[in-house]
C-alpha cells in the first residue's frame, strides 16, 4: 500500500482490530466487511453498542449495509469524488482540526513554485510527460528541498534517488503558520478540491447530496480531541487503476481530522486473506526483499551494495537506518559466505529490469517468454482477469506445478476450460505438462499467520497432512536443496548465490519436515558470533555482526524457546484493551502505529477519553497502554540542531510523529513516491459509462494500459456497454473458491453462479430473476443466471439513470457449486504505483438469454 | 527446419521495427519482438539439450536470455525506457545472424 507508505510512513492498516470498538464514528467503504471480515466486523457492532454512528457507503446493500446507520449508494469508481467531497466540506466549513494538523501534517509547507495543479491543466499536475505518460515530480517538493519517500510497499516503482537528500538534513522545510502562502499545502488543497461540492458530488458518484452531507456530519462531529473516526477498507478501493489515490484521499480526511495514531482513529486495510499482509512483509512481491527493503535494480544506481544504499537511503528520519536492515538481511541469507570482500553477498540478489508483476507477466505468458511457473494458494483461471488470457497463458508453458488441496481450475485448465469446452483447442494440443501436488491444510502444519493489523500469530499442527500432501515449507525447502544438489560444483556466476544460501533448516519426522520456527528465529535475527537471538531491531548493525531476515520482525522471537507469536493472554477485565501480550506485532509490538499522536505536542494527552501514549517527565520517557512508535526517550520539546546538519532521528524533533518519513509529518500532499500524483484527482474508470465531468483528462493519465488482440478494452461511453460492472466475494465461499466450492455443506449454500440485476433494469430488458443472462465485454461473454434484486439501485448519474451489475467471481468449473467466472469478461490493465488490477469497475452489456457459444467474443474486431 | 540465423533475423527486424518507431508505451512491436526472441531462446535450448552442447551454443542462449531480460525492461518499463540497452541488445542479436 504505497498510499498509507507515502502519507504516513508504512504501508499497513494502522490500528489494532480490537480498537475499531473505540471507534465514535465507522466509515467501511470498499468494504463487504460483514461478509468477508466477519472477525473483524463484530469490533464495529461492539462500537456500535457503545453509541458509535456505521456508515456504510458502497454500490451495493449488503450484510455490511443492513447492519449500519446511514447506506450512501454510489457509483462503483467514484470514491474519489466522494472522498474529495469529504475533504473539501471539512476545509470550507472549518471543521478540520487545526491544533492536530498543523503540529503533525505538512498543511503549512510550501510547494515549489512550479507547482500546477489539475485544476489548471486540464486534469494532471505538472511535470507530465503525454509521451511516457509519466511524471516528473520535482515541482511537488517543498520548497528547495529534496524529500525521498518512506520506503515502503512497492518502493520500487517509485524513480526517485535519496542522493539528494541532504538538503532535509539542512534545515526545517519552508512553512507559513498563517496558512496564507498561496503555494501552502492548505492553500494548494483548497484550490484543488474547490468544485467537490455535494453537488458534484451527486452528479458524478449519484450519492444523493442530502445523504452525502449526512456522512460529512456525522464525521466531522466525531473528530477532535474527544473523539475518533475510522475508515475501513479493502479490495473495493485498491482494486482501480486510482486505487492508490483512494486510500490516499482517506489518508489526507484523516490527517485533517487527527484520526491517526489516536484510539478509535485510523484506517484499517483489511486484508484479502489469512496471511496477506506477511506475504507483503516477508513478500512474496517480486519487487521488494524483506520487510518492504527494496529491491535493487539493474537500470538504477545500484550496482555495488555502496552505489545501492547511498541511492536508497535517505538522509534523514528512521529509514536512515536502511543499511543495518540491508547488511544484517544479507547475513542472514548468504552467513559465513557473506563477507566485507564480497559486499556481503549483494552481487547475488537478483536485479530488477521491468514489471515482473502478475498482469505483466500473464501477457509475457502468453508471449511465450515463461516456460513454468508454480502455483501456491492461487487459482487464476479463476482468480485472474482476463481468466481467458491466462488460460491462454497456462498453455504456452512448457511445465506448471499446482499446489492445492483439491483439484482446481487451473490445474485442470488443459482438460476442462473454457477454451477447451468451446472446442477452440483440444487437451492433445496444449503441451503444458502439469504436476499437481496435494497441499496441507493450515491444521496439518505449523506456521503464523500476520493478519491485517500486523499481528504475527503463530499455530501448530494438530495432525498430519493426509496421504502425499506435504507443507509449502516442506516443499519449498526440499525443492531448495535438491536444486542445490544439482548445481553443486558449477562455477557459473549466476549459480553462486543458490549455492551460497544458509539453506541448513533442521528436519524431523519420516518426511524429514522443516522446522518452521527455525525459521521464524532466523527472520527475527540473531547476533552472528553468538547466535543469540536479537531482542529489537534497534541493535541490528551494518558491520556484518547481526543477522536478521526481516528487520520489523526482529523481537518476535527475542529468545531460545521465547515465541511470542504464540503468546495468547488477553488482558483480563479491567486491562487496557491493547492486549500486548496477545502474540506480538510489528513492529517493536506496538499495536496503534504513530501513537505519538495521541498526545500533543508537549507530550500530553489531547483528552482523557482518547489517551493513549504521554510523556512521563518524572521518568524521562513516553509511556501509555501502547508501546510508543516513538523514540522512547526522546523529549517532546527535543528540536534538531540544524547547525550540526542532523542526519536520521536526529533530524526529527520530539514532536514529529511520523518517524519514517524524512521530516516527520504526516504528508497531506505527497512531494515524492507516487507515479500518479501528489494528490487525488477523479479520474474515471478506464471503463466508464460517462464522461469526467470534472477535468478533460478522463482517466488516470499514468495507468499501465497493455491493450492488445485477445485484451481489448471497452471504450468510455461505448453504448455497447453501458452497465457498469462490479465484481466481489461471498461469505459462503472462500476466495478463489475451491476449499468450500469442494465441499457440500458449504457448496450448497451458494450453489451456482450468478449476477445480480437491478429490478428496474431487469423489467427494462425482460431479464427473468433465476433466469439465463448473457453479459458480455470486448473480451468475451458468458452466460449466468439473474439474481434481480433491489440491493442494486439505479443512480442518476450526470444527468441521467445508470445502472449497476454486480457478479460474484468465485465460481469455476470445479467442484459442486459452478458457474462461468466472471473474470473472462474483465481486462488486464493496472495502476501505475502497484500495477494492481482493476475489478472494480468496468463496462458491460447484459441481455436476457443464453449465450450463441459461436459468439465467444462477438464485439472483437477479429 | 528453420535455421538459428533465420530465428536472429526475425528477432532482428522485430528490434528494428522497435527502435524505428520508439514506442513510449507498451506497444504490439514489443510483443511481437519478445515472440521472436523466445523463438530463438527455444532453438538455442534444443541445442543446449544434448551433453555435447557446445560452449558457444550456451553462451548464445545466455545472450538471448540477457536480451528478453532487457526487452522485458522496454515492455513493462519500471522507470524510463532503456534504448540504449535495446540498441546494444540488436546489435548482439545481429551478429547471430
Amino acid at each position: 500500500m504505497p498510499s498509507l507508505g507515502t502519507s504516513f510512513g508504512r504501508g499497513a492498516g494502522t490500528t489494532a482490530l480490537w480498537d475499531l470498538a473505540n471507534a465514535d464514528c465507522l466509515v467501511v467503504m470498499g468494504s463487504n466487511m460483514a461478509e468477508n471480515h466477519p472477525v473483524a466486523f463484530r469490533f464495529l457492532l461492539e462500537a456500535k453498542q457503545r453509541g458509535a454512528t456505521l456508515i456504510h457507503v458502497d454500490p451495493r446493500f449488503t450484510r455490511t449495509t443492513a447492519l449500519c446507520d446511514i447506506h450512501a449508494p454510489i457509483r462503483a469508481g467514484s470514491d474519489i469524488a466522494f472522498l474529495g467531497g469529504l475533504i473539501h466540506h471539512m476545509l470550507e466549513h472549518d471543521l478540520w482540526w487545526r491544533d492536530f494538523a498543523m503540529a503533525y501534517t505538512n498543511i503549512a509547507d510550501i510547494i515549489e513554485e512550479g507547482y500546477e495543479d489539475p485544476e489548471t491543466t486540464g486534469g494532471v499536475f505538472s511535470g507530465f510527460n503525454v509521451a511516457e505518460g509519466d511524471y516528473a515530480s520535482d515541482t511537488w517538493q517543498y520548497k528547495g528541498k529534496k524529500v525521498p519517500s518512506s520506503i515502503a510497499e512497492h518502493h520500487a516503482e517509485s524513480r526517485e534517488s535519496a542522493r539528494d537528500s541532504d538538503s532535509m538534513s539542512k534545515g526545517p522545510p519552508p512553512k507559513d503558520p498563517t496558512l496564507r502562502h498561496p503555494n501552502c499545502v492548505y492553500q494548494i488543497l483548497r484550490r484543488h478540491f474547490v468544485r467537490y461540492t455535494p453537488d458534484m458530488v451527486e452528479r458524478i458518484t449519484g450519492c444523493p447530496r442530502e445523504t452525502f452531507l449526512r456522512v460529512a456530519e456525522v464525521l466531522a462531529r466525531n473528530s477532535g480531541p474527544e473523539r475518533t473516526g475510522t475508515f475501513c477498507y479493502a479490495v473495493g478501493w485498491t482494486h482501480h487503476t486510482t486505487g492508490v489515490q483512494i486510500i490516499r484521499a482517506c489518508a489526507i480526511l484523516q490527517g485533517l481530522l487527527g484520526n491517526i495514531g489516536r484510539p478509535g482513529g485510523g484506517i484499517q486495510a483489511l486484508r484479502g486473506h489469512s496471511s496477506i499482509q506477511g506475504s507483503t512483509d516477508i513478500p512474496t512481491l517480486y519487487n521488494m526483499l524483506p520487510t518492504y527493503l527494496p529491491q535493487p535494480d539493474a537500470f538504477k544506481n545500484h550496482a555495488t551494495l555502496k552505489d545501492f544504499l547511498e541511492e536508497e537511503t535517505p538522509a534523514t528520519g528512521w529509514w536512515h537506518n536502511f543499511p543495518k536492515y540491508m547488511v544484517s538481511l544479507l547475513k542472514a541469507w548468504y552467513g559465513s559466505r557473506a563477507t566485507p570482500v564480497n559486499d556481503w553477498g549483494y552481487g547475488w540478489v537478483p536485479k530488477l529490469t521491468g514489471d515482473l508483476s502478475q498482469l505483466p507477466m500473464t501477457l509475457a505468458m502468453a508471449d511465450g517468454v515463461v516456460k513454468g511457473q508454480f502455483i501456491f494458494g492461487q487459482n487464476p483461471a479463476v482468480g485472474a482477469v482476463n481468466s481467458e488470457l491466462v488460460e491462454a497463458g497456462l498453455a504456452k508453458l512448457d511445465w506448471l506445478v499446482v499446489r492445492d488441496f483439491a483439484m482446481l481450475e487451473t490445474a485442470d485448465f488443459w482438460q476442462k476450460g473454457r477454451r477447451v469446452q468451446r472446442g477452440e483447442v483440444t487437451p492433445a494440443q496444449i503441451p503444458t505438462e502439469v504436476f499437481f501436488l496435494p497441499a496441507a491444510m493450515p491444521g496439518e502444519k505449523d506456521g503464523s499467520f500476520t493478519n491485517t493489523s500486523r499481528l504475527v500469530q503463530w499455530h501448530d499442527k494438530v495432525l498430519e497432512p493426509a496421504g502425499d500432501s506435504r507443507s509449502d515449507l516442506w516443499f519449498v525447502y526440499h525443492l531448495g536443496r535438491r536444486l542445490r544438489e544439482l548445481y553443486a560444483g558449477s562455477r557459473e556466476a549466476r549459480d553462486q548465490g543458490l549455492l551460497s544460501l544458509t539453506w541448513d533448516y533442521p528436519v524431523r519426522g519420516k518426511h524429514a519436515e522443516p522446522d518452521a520456527e527455525a525459521v521464524l528465529r532466523e527472520i527475527n535475527g540473531y547476533e552472528v558470533a553468538s547466535g543469540k537471538q536479537l531482542g529489537d531491531y534497534q541493535t541490528l548493525k551494518e558491520d556484518g555482526s547481526t543477522a536478521c531476515g526481516g528487520w520489523m520482525y526482529c523481537g518476535v522471537y527475542p529468545g531460545e524457546g521465547d515465541n511470542r507469536a504464540r503468546s495468547r493472554v488477553p488482558d483480563g477485565p479491567g486491562g487496557n484493551g491493547s492486549h500486548l501480550e496477545w502474540t506480538w506485532a510489528w513492529p517493536s509490538n506496538r499495536r496503534t502505529l504513530y501513537n505519538r499522536c495521541s498526545a500533543d505536542p508537549a507530550g500530553k494527552p489531547w483528552s482523557e477519553r482518547k489517551k493513549m501514549v504521554w510523556w512521563d517527565e518524572a521518568k524521562a520517557e513516553w509511556t501509555g497502554t501502547d508501546n510508543p512508535d516513538f523514540v522512547k526517550t526522546k523529549r517532546p520539546d527535543m528540536r534538531p540542531d540544524w547547525s550540526k546538519h542532523p542526519t536520521g532521528m536526529e533530524a526529527l524533533g520530539g514532536d514529529d510523529p511520523f518517524i519514517m518519513e524524512a521530516d516527520g509529518k504526516c504528508q497531506l500532499f505527497v512531494p515524492t513516491g507516487l507515479r500518479d500524483g501528489p494528490l487525488p484527482t477523479h479520474y474515471e474508470p478506464v471503463e466508464s459509462p460517462v464522461r469526467n465531468l470534472l477535468y478533460p483528462q478522463q482517466h488516470n493519465p499514468t495507468a499501465k494500459l497493455w491493450e492488445r488482440p485477445g485484451n481489448e478494452y471497452n471504450p468510455p461511453e461505448d453504448p455497447r456497454f453501458p452497465y457498469v460492472f462490479t465484481t466481489f466475494r461471498l461469505t459462503e465461499l472462500h476466495c478463489g473458491g475451491i476449499p468450500s466450492r469442494v465441499s457440500p455443506h458449504t457448496a450448497e449454500l451458494q450453489p451456482e453462479a450468478f449476477v445480480e440485476v437491478p429490478t428496474e433494469l431487469a423489467r427494462e430488458l425482460g431479464i427473468e430473476h433465476l433466469g439465463w443472462t448473457t453479459l458480455s465485454t470486448m473480451r468475451g461473454e458468458i452466460e449466468v443466471r439473474a439474481m434481480v434484486t433491489d440491493r442494486l439501485r439505479p443512480l442518476q448519474v450526470a444527468g441521467r439513470t445508470i445502472y449497476q451489475l454486480g457478479m460474484p467471481w468465485v465460481f469455476g468449473w470445479d467442484g459442486y457449486a459452478r458457474g462461468a467466472p466472471a473474470n473472462a469478461l474483465l481486462a488486464i490493465y493496472g495502476d501505475a504505483n502497484t500495477s494492481i488490477h482493476t475489478t472494480k469497475a468496468i463496462t458491460c452489456n447484459i441481455r436476457p438469454g443464453r449465450q450463441q457459444r459461436w459468439q465467444r467474443r462477438p464485439h472483437a474486431a477479429e | 527446419m528453420p535455421r538459428s540465423e533465420d530465428f536472429a533475423l526475425s528477432a532482428r527486424q522485430a528490434l528494428d521495427d522497435i527502435l524505428t518507431r520508439k514506442p513510449e508505451k507498451s506497444s504490439h512491436e514489443f510483443s511481437k519482438a519478445t515472440q521472436c526472441l523466445c523463438a530463438l531462446r527455444d532453438h538455442w535450448i534444443a541445442e543446449c539439450g544434448g551433453a555435447a552442447a557446445s560452449p558457444a551454443a550456451r553462451s548464445r542462449l545466455d545472450q538471448v536470455n540477457a536480451v528478453i531480460s532487457v526487452l522485458i525492461a522496454g515492455h513493462f518499463p519500471l522507470g524510463k525506457i532503456p534504448w540504449a540497452e535495446i540498441e546494444r541488445s540488436r546489435a548482439i542479436i545481429a551478429e547471430m545472424e
